[in-house]
Order: C-alpha cells, then structure tokens, then sequence
C-alpha cells in the first residue's frame, strides 16, 4: 500500500503545483524554450492556430521578438510572478493572473516564431486558472471543470486509438517507433530510448502489447468520471504515461502533469 | 443523479459569467476536436492515434558546422525542434515560388470580409520576402550560441535514407541545400 496522496489544505496543494511549475520553468531556461533566445528571428509560423493568429492581427508578438528587452521582460515577468505566487500567499491569485498573462504571451510569441506549438501547454493554463480565484466555491468549481478537461483529453486519445483503428492494427506501434526514432537510428543509435524502441520493433507482439498498455492506461480514466477514490491510482497512472512516453517515445509530456495535480487536491468536507 | 448536483448546474448558480466562460469552451472543444484544428488552449489530441506505416524512403535535414555533423539528439528537444522546423519553413519557402503556405487560407478565412480587411489579415498573418530574407543570419546565431564555438562555414544537406529490414542506410551522397560561409572580421 502507499500513502494516501490526496492534499486536503488548498494553500499547501497550490504552493506544490506553483512549485512543479517552477521546475518545469527551470527545465524550459536549461532547453532554450525562452523568448531571449529566439529574440530576433524573422519570420512567424501561426500555422492554422486561430489563437496565434488573433494575436498577430494585434501585432503582440511581432514587437516582442524584434526588442530583446522586451524579451527579457516576458520571460522575467513568467518567472517572477511565478515565485511571487509561491511566497505571497496573500496576493495569489493576483500573481497567478499576472503570470497567466505573461505565459500567454510568452508562449504565443516563442512557439509561432519557433514554428513549434506544443499542444499540452494547454493543460498549463487549464491547471493554472483555479488558482486565479479567492472565494473557495468558485475555486472549487474551476477545479472540478480541469479534472473533467483532464479526463476528457485522456479519455479522448484512448477513443481515437480504437476509432482510428490503430489499436487493432498489428505491428502499427512498431512502424510509429521506426517513424519516431528515425532521427536517433542515425544519429544515436546508443540512446536509451532507441534501444528501448529498437526492441519493441523487433518484436512486434511485445510493441503491441506496450500500445495497448497505453491504450488501457488512457482508458482507465474513464473511472475518474464515477467517483474520486481512485484520483490518486490515476495521477501515479499519469506519471507512469509521461516518463514511458518520454523514455519510449521521446515525447515531452510532462505539461500534461500540471494538470494532473487536480486529481490530487480533495477539499476538507465541512 | 439529482439535475442540482450536476456541475453545470452549480456552475451557473454560482457565476452566470464563468458558466458563460465554460459553455463556450465545451463548445469550441468539441468543434475543434471535429474539425481537428488545435488552436490554443484547446486540445485536440489525436496524434499516435492512427494506422502508419514504413516508408520506403526518408529524407533528412542534416546540419554540418565547420564541416562536422551536428548531433541533432544530443540538442535539448524545443532546440531541435525550433531548428529542424524554422530551416524547413524557410526552405519551403525558398524552393515553392516563394509563397507563404498559409496564403490560401487566408483567402479561405476571409473570403466574406470587406477586401480592406482581408488586405490588412493577409498584412499581419502571411510572411514578406523581407520577413525570410532575414533568417539565414538568425539561423547563424542561433547556432552560434548552441555550439559554443564560432561558426566559420554552415551547411544544410539532405540525406536520403532506404529502409532496409528495418534499419535505415544511407542511399545516395547527401545534397547540400544551403551553405552559409562566415566572412573574416
């Protein structure tokens, strides 16, 4: 057995998401995912986004990238208001909507000018906007629509994988890992996560096996949507999804996790 | 169930703004999801969702600096990314006539707008030649500082590879795209 997992106090659960958020923005400076360093690139990519592109009618992101100051502002106000939130317990949701606006804006501006938009960023600001709210009935209520959003999204691939057809299709995860890994057979074929793929590919039946362990795992959410007793079985499920996809794949999931922390906050019954 | 318990429900006891707020992102979660357009902060997730198969061929991006092969893997992901995906917009720019691939939908998204506004959308969303004319130098210092070392020549080549029992070889001898050769200061 382990220990239960739930938090009951909001501050507490709130300080530990802000500061996974932190690590996650500790990670994103050491991979160069921050607008100094894409300062001065020249051409847009908002692709079919019509967010991106709303917000390059305004011309936001545009200004931004051309001034490195402006840059290096963006990128400080992100992780400022991220520590403020963290230590003024008092002004928080003050600060986590002055983070949600400089976040926006940072990534709006760096993936369009990377032509590199990272669909589970998303789940950031779905996990980050609860906390935008004081009064505990509406903070609870946002909190419980994230939950949903998360099963959804989870519940949502698990269907696509059957509808597609791919989870009955035989040997499709082997030919999806030879497609992944094309660049690591070339380059790194010692890396870990080729090794890892390389395996399942020349073994067909165990690469089956492992897609629908994800399938299964995707689809246990589904338990989410009749009750809360197994939110904690389903947030150590999500953990085990991101780092076997990160392993396996090479796929950077751990966005997705923020948004897993609601699974883990269960308010003190009055 | 009782209906009082169901979340929107309280939802818009609570706050007719946020149960607004809520009933047009279910709305447009669902259209996306139809549509299968992601747009932010919407999620449409359908990817390793669908039957692949093995090509015959691929081609790669390889990039060689001072005439060494740059180790893509060994880059963080969002590096490898923002390289690999800027080089091939700028190359699909560069050898399809010029054109930004957006332009037609840009006439299809406002094909019922006043011709001013659509002037002024295709102004901010489409790419100008000045716009990709600037990014060979970007590229340049982006590099630069991922290296760590100065750059004195940057080539750009295709590899194509054949698969052959699942393992990848080498076809041809790589043809080089684009080559950049830093002038002395």
């Amino acid at each position: 057995m382990i220990a239960n997992l739930s938090i009951h106090n909001r501050s507490r659960w709130e300080s530990l998401l802000i500061g996974y958020f932190l690590v996650l923005l500790a990670f994103r400076i050491y991979s160069s995912a921050m607008l100094v360093f894409a300062h001065g690139q020249t051409f847009h990519s908002p692709d079919l986004d019509y967010t991106f592109w709303f917000s390059h009618l305004l011309g936001f992101p545009d200004v931004i990238i051309r001034h490195y100051w402006l840059c290096l502002l963006v990128d400080a106000g992100v992780a400022g208001a991220a520590v403020m939130a963290l230590f003024d317990k008092k002004n928080r949701a003050v600060w986590m909507a002055t983070l949600m606006l400089f976040f926006f804006i940072q990534r709006i501006t760096l993936e369009s000018f990377s032509a590199s938009h990272t669909k589970s960023i998303a789940c950031i600001f779905v996990a980050l906007f609860p906390l935008c709210f004081r009064k505990e009935e509406r903070f609870a209520l946002m909190m419980e629509g994230a939950r949903y959003f998360l099963l959804f999204i989870l519940l949502i691939s698990a269907w696509n994988k059957w509808a597609n057809g791919a989870l009955l299709s035989e040997g499709n995860f082997a030919n999806m890992l030879i497609n992944q890994h094309s660049d690591l057979a070339v380059y790194a074929p010692q890396h870990i996560s080729y090794r890892i793929a390389q395996w399942l590919t020349e073994t067909p039946l165990f690469a089956d096996i492992a897609y629908w362990l994800l399938f299964l795992t995707q689809a246990s959410f589904i338990i989410g949507v009749f009750t809360r007793r197994a939110d904690q079985w389903l947030f150590i499920a999500l953990i085990a999804f991101a780092i076997t996809t990160y392993l396996v794949m090479r796929i950077y999931n751990f966005d997705l996790l923020v948004l897993g922390w609601v699974l883990l906050y269960i308010p003190k019954k009055k | 169930m009782h209906p009082e318990k169901w979340y929107l429900v309280r939802l818009f006891k609570n706050s007719k703004v946020l149960f607004l707020l809520v009933l047009l992102f279910i709305f447009f979660q669902a259209y996306f999801n139809h549509k299968r357009i992601h747009t932010f902060p919407w999620f449409v997730w359908d990817m390793y969702s669908r039957t692949e198969t093995v090509p015959e061929t691929i081609t790669q991006t390889a990039f060689y600096i001072n005439g060494e092969r740059l180790n893509m893997p060994e880059l963080s992901i969002w590096e490898e990314a923002t390289i690999l995906h800027t080089f091939q917009r700028y190359y699909h720019w560069k050898t399809e006539g010029k054109a930004d691939p957006l332009q037609p939908v840009v006439e299809s998204r406002t094909r019922f707008l006043p011709k001013k506004i659509r002037v002024w959308v295709a102004e901010r969303i489409l790419n100008t030649h000045d716009d990709m004319k600037g990014y060979p130098q970007w590229l340049y210092h982006y590099l630069t500082r991922i290296y760590h070392q100065p750059i004195r020549t940057l080539e750009i080549k295709r590899v194509p590879y054949s698969y052959i029992n699942k393992q990848l070889k080498a076809e041809n001898q790589p043809v080089t795209i684009f080559k950049m050769v830093q002038k002395k200061q």
